[in-house]
């Protein structure tokens, strides 16, 4: 019996061998198609997006540096500095008092009080305030302020002219850092209506803003626009008033006596620093 | 006498055999010969793309290092266009309140002042405290208070807490929920 299906399979092998061949090659085509043409053509697929992916991300790239190139050139970051200056990114608390200060002098303003709490002196400037969230009452303000800024509230009684006072009033709005009367009572000696010669006295709650969001921007995403609400913004600060706040430039003595009496000893080089 | 020959009948069954089996080997050789051109057209365009993804990736790569280094232009143009985005929510509510404290200031003339302003940016609630004159003056007021422009400006405004002092003077208060309109529009 063995013998036989030797024979028999040798005969096809002899008589069909075309046929033996042709299902060797039909077997060849089928493991061609599936393992090599079908899945080279998907990949190819894939390659095709991928170089569009790439030239759209290569695009953005030679945009973004070309506009980084030109950015200077841009009529709007002219105003880089007078932006810092009416939003500044930490407790514009010296600046604040300068510009009431200029403004109250303008405009024939005394100041007979003045309060503020200003908290932590220096806060952190905008950029590194994702570093200082460890503090939880941190935390818990800045997820309260999504708004992206902060404010710092002054409470100040002023006395003057009711016309100056009126001045002063819509002048405080248009300083640096940015002023808003949140709160404004006059107080009116007479039971008359006033006249505007009159010397009235007012209190008043300002705010002044500072902004504290946390900016971050990826390497590939584009640079953002100045769209046309932007460009309002910088005309209408091209007309506010920038104080500068003076920086000392010498210690000055306080004129005291030497209560102790003694006389200045002179430290030789480096004495300090080897002790 | 007819002769039987099966040896001749088997070869020619088998000739027949093999033209076919040819034929089908044809095919299937052709196929297969098609079949590996493709195959070679795909790989070396596989090639090509690959080349061209290469070159991509090493302009980007440039264009890349190129960005790195304006990183502080690049930093303080995001801050600066932050903050201008941030300045013009801070303006459009001033810009509401300072519409509302102009409109009240000026449509009411000079027989009347504004003693006392008080506003809650939370809430946006605007509170007005008036002088009048007199009472016809008052009546003015309320004229202009009730008028349809007033209305239409502020919806929700309110008045209350009239007094009258010894002198004859009256006073009222008036509030009024600023940027309103704005909301509605949006």
């Amino acid at each position: 019996m063995k013998k036989k299906e030797k024979v028999s399979f040798s005969s096809l092998l002899l008589n069909r061998r075309y046929l033996v061949m042709s299902v060797v090659g039909g077997l060849l085509i089928i493991l061609i198609l599936f393992s090599g043409f079908i899945p080279q053509i998907n990949s190819l697929f894939e390659l095709n997006d991928q170089i569009n992916r790439d030239e759209k991300k290569l695009s953005a790239l030679r945009q973004k540096a070309v506009d980084l190139e030109n950015i200077e050139a841009q009529e709007a970051y002219r105003y880089v500095d007078s932006v810092d200056q009416i939003l500044p990114s930490k407790k514009p608390l010296l600046e604040l008092l300068t510009s009431l200060n200029m403004v109250a002098t303008r405009n024939n303003v005394r100041f007979n009080n003045l309060s503020l709490t200003p908290g932590e002196i220096a806060s952190e400037s905008a950029e590194f305030l994702s570093s200082a969230k460890s503090s939880k009452k941190k935390r818990s303000k800045k997820t309260a302020n999504q708004k992206e800024f902060d404010t710092l509230n002054v409470e100040l009684e002023i006395s003057g002219m009711f016309s100056d006072m009126q001045k002063f009033f819509l002048d405080i709005e248009r300083v640096a850092p940015l002023i808003t009367i949140t709160g404004l009572s006059l107080d009116i000696n007479s039971d008359n209506i006033v006249k505007s010669t009159d010397q009235v006295k007012a209190e008043l709650v300002l705010s002044t803003y500072y902004f504290t969001q946390s900016v971050s921007a990826a390497l590939e995403t584009s640079l953002p626009n100045i769209g046309s609400r932007e460009q309002e913004i910088i005309t209408e600060i091209r007309g506010y008033s920038y104080p500068t706040v003076e920086a000392q430039q010498q210690v000055m003595g306080g004129g005291l006596e030497d209560l102790f009496g003694l006389s200045r000893q002179d430290f030789e080089n480096n004495q300090l620093l080897n002790n | 006498m007819a002769s039987i020959n099966f040896v001749r009948q088997r070869i020619r069954k088998l000739n027949k055999l093999e033209k076919k089996d040819k034929k089908i080997f044809k095919i299937v050789a052709i196929t297969a010969a098609v079949l590996l051109i493709f195959l070679a057209i795909v790989l070396g365009i596989k090639i090509y793309l690959t080349t061209q993804i290469k070159g991509l990736q090493s302009s980007q790569q440039a264009f890349l290092r190129r960005i790195e280094l304006q990183e502080d232009k690049e930093k303080s143009f995001i801050l600066f266009v932050s903050k201008l985005r941030t300045l013009s929510g801070v303006f459009q509510d001033r810009q509401d309140k300072q519409d509302a404290i102009s409109y009240f200031t000026q449509i009411f003339g000079p027989d009347v002042t504004i003693e006392k302003i008080a506003f809650d940016a939370e809430s946006q609630l605007l509170v007005f405290r008036l002088m009048s004159a007199n009472i016809f003056t008052l009546q003015q007021v309320f004229d202009v208070l009730s008028s349809e422009a007033t209305a239409e400006k502020f919806s929700s405004l309110t008045k209350g807490s009239l007094q009258r002092t010894g002198k004859g003077i009256y006073q009222m208060e008036i509030s009024v929920v600023v940027g309103e309109i704005d909301e509605v529009k949006k």
